[in-house]
């Protein structure tokens, strides 16, 4: 047992599946959701949400390998549990920096250097100015 | 334990319980106000990690049944489509609102002599005036004046704040269909004021602002009410307000942070604790004088819930827009706020903009909408999304129905033992007319403003937001709970000033109205404090 307390079969399991709802690309040069930072950050990020897995994963007990199908498949008869996962992995993996990098988004949290925006153009009211006052008046 | 009594005790910390404590300070009274949760740390708030959006399903989830944090109670609310969303601790719901404010319009208060429907308030926009500009004063509110929604006077004290690409393109979209917007009320400072700094567009506004650029009541009234002489007590859940023979208030038994049970005396009560928590508190405080909970014999404490169902319209356009960056809001439409029969519902909605999501929030929207599948075309599929998208809400009137209430749950307890709350709402047909009809402008602007694909949702189920009703105010006991200024029809020295007194819903974020009540019922009680309990 890790500190995640999922089991090596489940880990297993649960490697295959993320692995098929983001794989790696070579096109876009990024991993998958099963790279090893990736994943240990989702066993410890989800060992809270094991107890409601377990027996999902148990489904997929044995299996190291997953493709489309098996993963659609277990996504028709657990939707909750596919759902967390999905979350999960989402979760992990657009906030590891090879992903961000190669999204070209900053690398750092938002505070303290926050973001810029651009000024406004008030000029796009006027045609609402033109068309005078629309609240409603009472008797 | 019993505590030295005060002159006013006031129950919660958030939007209202602040406004009132700074006004009431005035009068050097000795005020106390009850928490139930702690002080804010803006420097461990989520922008300042890169888990920042991870947080929104942790420890800063809306939900409190999601958080569980020990200053949150339970909330039942299986029996409803609208799932609660609050914060408990200093700063309340402005802590994690997004920080629109708009106001409700003067034809909100006039809703039966107008259309018909539900009742009027027994006070008016323009008795409220003054006190939305103190309270736009004391909050920070950036905005524009010249609203034609509105009537002439609003007059925000900082500009607004930046529209943005999406807000641009919102707004070609509105002009292209000859429809009223406006740049939002925003209580977030654009420019450094009163010891805040100014926006840095962190775009995370409802999971608490790092910057205290959004007016959070714990930087905007409380920092003032302290040096006033308020003493605030954190960590404090109230239990029950307790009453004499008389059957006037005599204090309130609560649990201090190391759960020990005391009892503090007050000469005047003010719940300020939300739509939910005050209807909670007053049907557990039973008594021989009060079988069936404390101000309640109009038999309508807990009735008439009222939530804003929302009507969520995705636009996904092809070519970059802002993501997540800015302020969660830039712009508003209330081309469809007044009642038109043609439409087939009374009353109306409000569009408000929203801007975009992270990386995270784009991935998981992505895929529940199904526009980001599994497998190997998840990245390109993502990349179709990555700052693409941008939203209107319809934020749709909700009309009181005594059918939709707050009840105490027969099992589940807060921590404390406390009886929790049950929810039980159902979605008028009204409302269910109006958010189709939402989404069907919606869809147009989306369109007009050139979006490649319109995803829609209604309701939006974690969006109960706004908690009102349960505890209106009205000049006929039989028929409210609170008079005119506030104050129990059935217990002279107790008031309510939170959302639970609003008589309808408007279709507009309430927080600017609810203060400015707040400010008012404190201006009512400082003119009568020679009589207050006549």
């Amino acid at each position: 047992m890790t500190l995640s307390s999922y089991t090596s079969q489940e880990q297993a399991a649960l490697a295959a599946l993320v692995a098929q709802i983001i794989p790696a690309s070579q096109t876009y040069n990024q991993p998958g959701a099963d790279d090893p930072e990736i994943f240990a950050d989702i066993l410890t990020s989800g060992a809270d949400l094991r107890p409601r897995l377990a027996a999902a994963l148990d489904h997929l007990t044995g299996l190291t390998t997953m493709d489309a199908a098996q993963a659609d498949a277990f996504r028709q008869a657990f939707p909750v549990e596919a759902e967390l996962i999905q979350t999960l992995t989402a979760q992990c993996y657009y906030r590891d920096a090879r992903v961000m990098r190669a999204l070209r988004i900053d690398v750092r949290p938002p505070f303290p250097m926050g973001y810029t925006q651009e000024p406004n153009d008030l000029t796009l009211l006027d045609p609402v100015r033109s068309k005078g006052e629309i609240y409603r008046k009472l008797p | 334990m019993t505590q030295d009594p005060v002159d006013v005790l006031i129950i919660g910390a958030g939007a209202s319980g602040a406004a009132v404590a700074w006004s009431l300070a005035d009068t050097r009274m000795r005020i106390l106000c009850l928490e139930q949760g702690g002080i804010p740390d803006q420097s461990s708030f989520p922008t300042t990690g890169r888990d920042w959006e991870a947080r929104r399903l942790g420890d800063f989830a809306l939900s409190p049944n999601a958080r569980g944090l020990p200053e949150d109670y339970p909330i039942n609310d299986a029996a409803s489509p609208i799932k609660v969303t609050n914060f408990n601790g200093v700063g309340g719901g402005t802590v994690l609102y997004a920080a629109h404010f708009p106001r409700l319009h003067p034809s909100d208060f006039r809703v039966r002599t107008l259309d018909d429907v539900a009742d009027d308030w027994p006070v008016d926009y323009q008795t409220l005036e003054p006190f939305f500009a103190e309270n736009d004063r004391m909050m920070g509110v950036s905005g524009l004046a010249g609203d034609p929604a509105y009537p002439p006077g609003k007059t925000p004290p900082m500009p607004p704040g930046p529209m943005g690409r999406s807000g641009r393109k919102l707004a070609q979209g509105f002009n292209a269909l000859g429809w009223h917007w406006w740049p939002c009320d925003l209580a977030i400072a654009t420019e450094d004021y009163e010891g805040r700094a100014k926006c840095i567009n962190l775009g995370a506004c409802i999971s608490g602002c790092a910057q205290g650029a959004k007016a959070s009541v714990d930087i905007t009234y409380w920092p003032e009410a302290l040096r006033k002489g308020v003493e605030l007590r954190t960590r404090c859940r109230v239990r029950e307000i307790t009453v004499d023979d008389a059957g006037m208030a005599t204090g309130v038994i609560y649990y201090d942070q190391t759960g020990a049970e005391q009892f503090q005396a007050a000469h005047v009560v003010i719940m300020a604790s939300n739509g939910i928590g005050t209807p909670r508190l007053l049907l557990n405080s039973t008594s021989r004088h009060f079988p069936d909970g404390l101000a309640n014999s109009s038999g309508l404490v807990g009735k008439n819930l009222m939530f804003h169902p929302y009507a969520s319209i995705q636009g996904i356009f092809d070519e970059p827009l802002d993501g997540h960056n800015g302020p969660h809001k830039s712009i508003l439409s209330q081309q469809f706020y007044e009642t038109d029969p043609a439409r087939g519902f009374v009353r109306g909605y409000t569009f408000e903009t929203s801007r975009g999501m992270g990386p995270v929030g784009t991935a998981t929207a992505g895929m529940s909408w199904g526009q980001i599948p599994w497998g190997a075309q998840h990245h390109a599929a993502y990349r179709g999304l990555q700052d693409r998208v941008t939203s209107l809400f319809a934020i749709c009137e909700d009309l009181p129905e005594e059918h939709n209430c707050v009840t105490l749950d027969p099992t589940l307890t807060d921590s404390n033992g406390i009886p929790a709350p049950r929810i039980t709402y159902t979605l008028s047909e009204n409302s269910k007319q109006m958010m189709a009809h939402a989404i069907d402008r919606g869809r147009e602007v989306m369109e007009a403003a050139g979006a490649i694909d319109v995803v829609t949702a209604a309701p939006i189920p974690l969006a109960g937001w706004h908690l009102l009703g349960t505890a209106r105010m009205g000049t006929d006991p039989a028929r409210s709970v609170v008079n005119e200024w506030g104050r129990s029809h059935d217990v002279r020295n107790l008031f309510i000033v939170d959302g639970s007194i609003f008589v309808t819903s408007g279709a507009a974020n309430p927080t600017s109205t609810l203060q400015a009540l707040a400010l008012y019922i404190a201006d009512q009680m400082k003119q009568r404090l020679a009589n207050l309990f006549d």
